[in-house]
C-alpha cells in the first residue's frame, strides 16, 4: 500500500493530465496504444482483497512497456490468487494508419518475472464503430516448462450509449493461467461498467466468472489514470 | 523486494521521462525568442527647459563596444546508434561522442554497454552483457552468466563516405574477460563485419557476418570453438542483421536476430559450446536528443520456440556531444 501511494503521488505531481486510452477491456488487451510518453497507472481491488497495480508509459506511439503487480487473475490449484509480477511489451499501428478502414492492431507479450513462469503472446485487432469497440485476437499461452503451448482466441466489446457518454459497458472473454500441479488456463468471463470520472482518470465496476467457480465470481473495482510527460 | 524493484524501476522511467532539464542541444532557431524592444523615438518637441539650439536628433555618447556574442553553434546531429539491439551496426559514433545504455529484462538480466567514439573512425567500449547463458546438463534450462564483461573495438567508414551509396561498413572486435562461475572458466571473442544502409529517410538495414571463438575449462572440461578436431570452422560463422524503421517522428522500431554463445558443463563434443540464435524486437523512443527510452522482447533461442524463455527488456540510452564541445573548445 505504501508503494501505492507513492507511485502515485510520484506520477500525479507536476504531470499534465491526457484523455486515458484503454488498454485492456477488463482482463483482454486492446490495440489501443498510449501516445508518446503518456504515462498510464491502475489500481484495482476485488472481493478477496486482492490488490491489481499496474503502470506502463507510451513509447513514441507505437509501443508501450508495462510493469504489473498482480494477485487476481492468476489462480492457484485451489482457486486461490497466485501474487505474480509481470512485465509487457506491445506495439502496433493505429486505426487508419495502414489503409482507411484498418483495425488497430497490437503485437503484445507479456512474462512473468521470477518464479511460476507464464508467457502470453497476443495478437488483437480493436475496432470502433459509432458507439461500439470490438476487440478480436489470439493468444499463444505458454505456462511453465514442459507443456505446448496452446493457442486461445481473445474477444472483447465495449458500448458507449450516446445517451451517457461518459458511461461504457464492458465484456471479455480470455483465458488466465491456473498454476497447478498440471498447469493450465481456465477461461474467464468478465463484464463491467467504466465510468470516466475525470478528463483523465475513470473507474470501473466489473465481475469476473471463473471456469472453475463459474457461480461464484469475483467482484473488483479498478481506477485508472493516464497523464501526458512527452516533450515532443 | 520484487515490489519495492519494480515501484523503483517504474518511479525512475517515469522521473526520467519528465524530469529532465531543457535540452541543451535543441535547435536554437526553432527556440522562440523575445524580439528586441523597438528603438526609443527621440521627439525634439517633447524637450522641454533649455532651448534647444539644433533640430537635428540628440546624439547620445556611443556605448561602449560590447563583449563579442557568442554565437550558438549549429546543432549537434543525430547520433546513429552502434547497437540495434543484441547486434551491432555498421554505424560509429562520431569523434569524442559519449554513448551509455543501461537495461533491465524479467529474466533478472542487468546489461550496461558504454562507448566513446574515436576520430569518426573508431569507437571504444566496454560493457557487461546478459546474453552469454550457462546449464549442467543438456535437458536443464540455462541461465545467464552475469555480469559478463566484454571490451569492444571497433573501426569503420561511415555513409557515402567513400562513393555515393556506400553503406557504412565497420569491422568489429569484442572480447570478454575470463569469468569464473559454478567451477568452470569461460571466454568469449566475436569478430563482425556489418553494413548499414538507410533506405530513405526513415529506415535502415544492417547485414554482417560473425566469427565467434569461445573456450570452457574446469572440472575436466576443456573445450574451444577453434578447436577444429571438435568443431568445424562453419560452426563459428554466423550472419545477423537488423532492420529498423521510422513510422512517425521520434520512434521506431527495431528487429534483429543475432546469436550467443551458451556453455554447457556436462555436455560433450560440439554440444559443450553452442551459438543460439536470438531475436529481438521492440521500440525506440527518442525522448530528447541526448536521450532515448527503448523496450521490446528478446526471445535467447528462438530456435526452441520456447515463448518461456521470452524476456520484456526495458534500456535508457544517453548519448552525449558534451565531450566532443571539450575538446573542441580545447583546439
Amino acid at each position: 500500500m505504501r508503494h501505492a501511494i507513492t507511485l502515485v503521488i510520484a506520477i500525479t505531481s507536476g504531470l499534465a493530465s491526457a484523455s486515458p486510452v484503454h488498454d485492456r477491456v477488463l482482463t483482454v488487451p486492446t490495440a489501443e496504444l498510449p501516445a508518446a510518453g503518456d504515462v498510464i497507472a491502475s489500481g484495482a481491488l476485488d472481493r478477496h482483497g486482492g490488490l491489481d497495480l499496474e503502470a506502463g508509459i507510451g513509447l513514441g506511439g507505437l509501443g508501450e512497456v508495462e510493469l504489473a503487480i498482480a494477485d487476481g487473475a492468476a489462480r492457484d490449484g485451489n482457486g486461490l490468487p497466485v501474487e505474480r509480477e509481470t512485465a509487457a511489451f506491445r506495439m502496433g499501428a493505429p486505426e487508419d494508419a495502414w489503409f482507411v478502414g484498418q483495425p488497430a492492431i497490437v503485437l503484445g507479450v507479456r512474462a512473468t518475472i521470477g518464479t511460476d513462469r507464464a508467457t502470453s503472446t497476443y495478437v488483437v485487432a480493436s475496432r470502433r464503430i459509432a458507439f461500439v469497440s470490438l476487440h478480436l485476437g489470439g493468444s499463444l499461452e505458454a505456462v511453465v516448462d514442459k507443456r505446448p503451448i496452446v493457442v486461445r482466441p481473445l474477444a472483447g466489446f465495449e458500448l458507449r450509449p450516446p445517451a451517457i457518454p461518459k458511461t461504457t459497458l464492458l465484456a471479455d472473454l480470455s483465458w488466465q493461467p491456473v498454476f497447478a500441479a498440471r498447469p493450465t488456463e481456465q477461461l474467464a468471463f468478465s463484464w463491467g461498467v467504466r465510468y470516466q470520472a475525470l478528463r483523465w482518470a475513470t473507474i470501473e465496476l466489473a465481475v469476473r466468472h471463473d471456469e472453475s467457480s463459474f457461480g461464484d465470481p469475483d467482484v473488483f473495482v479498478r481506477v485508472t489514470g493516464m497523464w501526458a510527460t512527452s516533450p515532443h | 523486494m520484487k515490489k519495492t524493484f519494480l515501484v523503483t524501476t517504474i518511479i525512475g522511467a517515469a522521473a526520467l521521462a519528465h524530469g529532465q532539464p531543457a535540452d541543451p542541444y535543441k535547435d536554437p532557431a526553432a527556440t522562440p525568442t523575445p524580439p528586441p524592444p523597438p528603438p526609443a523615438e527621440v521627439d525634439n518637441e517633447t524637450i522641454v527647459g533649455e532651448p534647444v539650439p539644433n533640430p537635428t536628433p540628440i546624439e547620445k555618447a556611443p556605448a561602449p563596444p560590447a563583449p563579442p556574442a557568442s554565437k550558438p553553434g549549429p546543432p549537434d546531429p543525430k547520433v546513429a546508434m552502434p547497437q540495434v539491439w543484441s547486434t551491432p551496426t555498421g554505424w560509429l559514433l562520431p569523434a569524442a561522442v559519449l554513448y551509455s545504455r543501461t537495461g533491465v529484462d524479467t529474466g533478472g538480466g542487468v546489461s550496461s554497454d558504454n562507448r566513446v567514439g574515436l576520430g569518426d573512425v573508431a569507437e571504444f567500449g566496454i560493457s557487461s552483457t546478459d546474453q552469454v547463458r550457462a546449464h549442467v546438463l543438456a535437458t536443464d534450462a540455462p541461465k545467464a552468466i552475469q555480469p559478463y564483461i566484454t571490451a569492444t573495438f571497433r573501426m569503420g567508414v561511415a555513409e557515402d563516405r567513400l562513393f555515393d551509396n556506400q553503406p557504412g561498413i565497420v569491422l568489429g572486435f569484442r572480447k570478454s574477460f575470463e569469468r569464473n562461475v559454478d567451477e568452470h572458466s569461460t571466454r568469449l571473442a566475436e569478430l563482425t563485419l556489418v553494413a548499414s544502409k538507410h533506405l530513405g529517410s526513415h529506415a535502415a538495414i544492417h547485414v554482417g557476418g560473425a566469427f565467434w571463438d569461445a573456450s570452457l575449462t574446469g572440472s575436466g572440461t576443456n573445450a574451444a570453438f577453434h578447436d577444429h578436431g571438435v568443431y568445424a570452422v562453419g560452426d563459428q560463422i554466423r550472419a545477423f542483421g537488423g532492420l529498423q524503421v521510422q513510422p512517425i517522428a521520434h520512434a521506431e522500431i527495431l528487429v534483429d536476430l543475432g546469436w550467443a554463445p551458451e556453455f554447457c558443463y556436462g555436455c560433450t563434443g560440439k554440444d559443450q559450446i553452442q551459438l543460439r540464435p536470438e531475436l529481438a524486437w521492440g521500440v525506440r523512443y527518442q525522448v530528447a536528443d541526448w536521450m532515448a527510452l527503448e523496450s521490446g522482447v528478446r526471445v535467447p533461442d528462438i530456435a526452441s520456440a520456447n515463448l518461456l524463455d521470452a524476456q520484456i527488456f526495458g534500456q535508457i540510452t544517453f548519448t552525449t556531444w558534451a565531450l566532443r564541445h571539450l575538446v573542441d573548445d580545447l583546439k
